[in-house]
């Protein structure tokens, strides 16, 4: 029982590559402190209008700096366009952050951001980068996912990856039996659950269904 | 020029056997692993363009001969799934040989679907073992 309320937590603190965080994973015995913090969460007591204020202003230096990285020098010709994606995306960032305690944001901002920096890689790779001839990807496809991630509760995060077909697959895994995966495509999303031995497999999702089906996954694995 | 795996004694069409590993080159492993779970995403198993997921088969050769020829055609790691357990999940292998290589072979889904299904990869991915770093 212990363990799928660890789990429950852990849900929370999927991780993206390139950084080190088992310091925030609960299953760190000698972080007892983390645990604690991640259960007083959602204590509205956290929130202040300073409080939020300060994540706003940290948001705002983290999302000009990842702006910087992912499109300084790729994207240049269309900064307008891009510029104001980023505005939507740097809004809808703000919207979420009005309902976090700052004392998390940089945790969980940590992990969005990686996931950030992650799909900025992925629209870096080049022709077969996998060597066996998978084509590189189009920008507009890294931005939808951008856009589809920054739309998630910001401690609901997945992992990203590349596929050889031109398409990133995106997965929630937060114990062995509970699986989602959506593939994006630039012009569908795919998706493909598995609970336990069940599986469910959709193809031509909205991003609002897709965002549906996270919000149902969440509930079952909660209820589990 | 780039080195050629052939084998005179090999029959290059012969049916891949349950005891044989298939090994794939992974390129990134930080892109395409799994850290929680210390396994590849099953990202690796969907190919470019609808022929199959290329995989070099051991033949009659040890492990170690697929290594050395895998270093010099790819970089990054070297992952492998057995080909019974490709079989139990319901994956399909067969020996495609190529100019490049007669051990050459590739996994579909099924004899006559050639992408994999989504659950198939998943399955497999979970069952990849790393070998080695290219």
């Amino acid at each position: 029982m212990k363990d799928k309320e660890k789990n429950k937590d852990e849900i929370k603190l999927i991780r993206g590559s390139g950084t080190d965080y088992s310091y925030l994973s609960t299953t760190d015995s000698q972080n007892s402190a983390s645990t604690a913090d991640i259960s007083s969460f959602y204590d509205d007591s956290h929130f202040s209008i300073i409080q939020k204020e300060i994540a706003e202003l940290r948001l705002e230096q983290k999302i000009n700096k990842e702006k910087m990285n992912f499109f300084g020098h790729r994207l240049n010709a269309t900064d307008e366009h891009f510029t104001d994606e980023l505005q939507s995306i740097k809004n809808q960032f703000k919207d979420v952050a009005e309902n976090i305690p700052v004392s998390k944001i940089d945790e969980i901002q940590i992990i969005l951001q990686d996931n950030i920096k992650r799909l900025s890689e992925i629209g870096e790779l080049e022709d077969n980068w996998d060597q066996y001839g998978a084509s590189k990807f189009d920008p507009n496809l890294i931005l939808k996912c951008i856009k589809f991630i920054s739309k998630f509760d910001l401690n609901y995060q997945p992992e990203i990856f590349p596929t050889a077909r031109q398409s990133i697959q995106i997965e929630f895994e937060p114990d062995e039996n509970y699986y989602l995966e959506f593939e994006f495509f630039i012009n569908r999303i795919k998706l493909y659950k598995r609970i336990g031995t069940d599986k469910t497999f959709m193809d031509s999702l909205s991003e609002d269904d897709a965002f549906a089906e996270i919000k149902k996954f969440r509930q079952e694995f909660t209820d589990s | 020029m780039m080195p050629l795996q052939k084998s005179k004694s090999f029959d290059k069409n012969s049916r891949i056997a349950d005891s044989e590993y298939l090994y794939r080159a992974v390129r990134s492993k930080e892109l395409l692993w799994k850290k929680r779970y210390s396994r590849p995403s099953s990202a690796i198993y969907t190919d470019p363009r609808g022929r199959g997921v290329s995989v070099e088969r051991n033949g009659d050769r040890e492990e170690n001969k697929v290594i050395e020829f895998c270093r010099n055609q790819f970089e990054g790691y070297l992952v492998k799934i057995n080909a019974g357990t490709c079989r139990d999940v319901g994956a399909y292998p067969i020996p495609k040989p190529t100019i490049r290589s007669d051990y050459h072979s590739v996994i579909q889904d099924s004899k006559y679907q050639i992408p994999i299904s989504d659950d198939k990869r998943e399955e497999l991915a979970k069952l990849t073992q790393v070998v080695t770093k290219l």
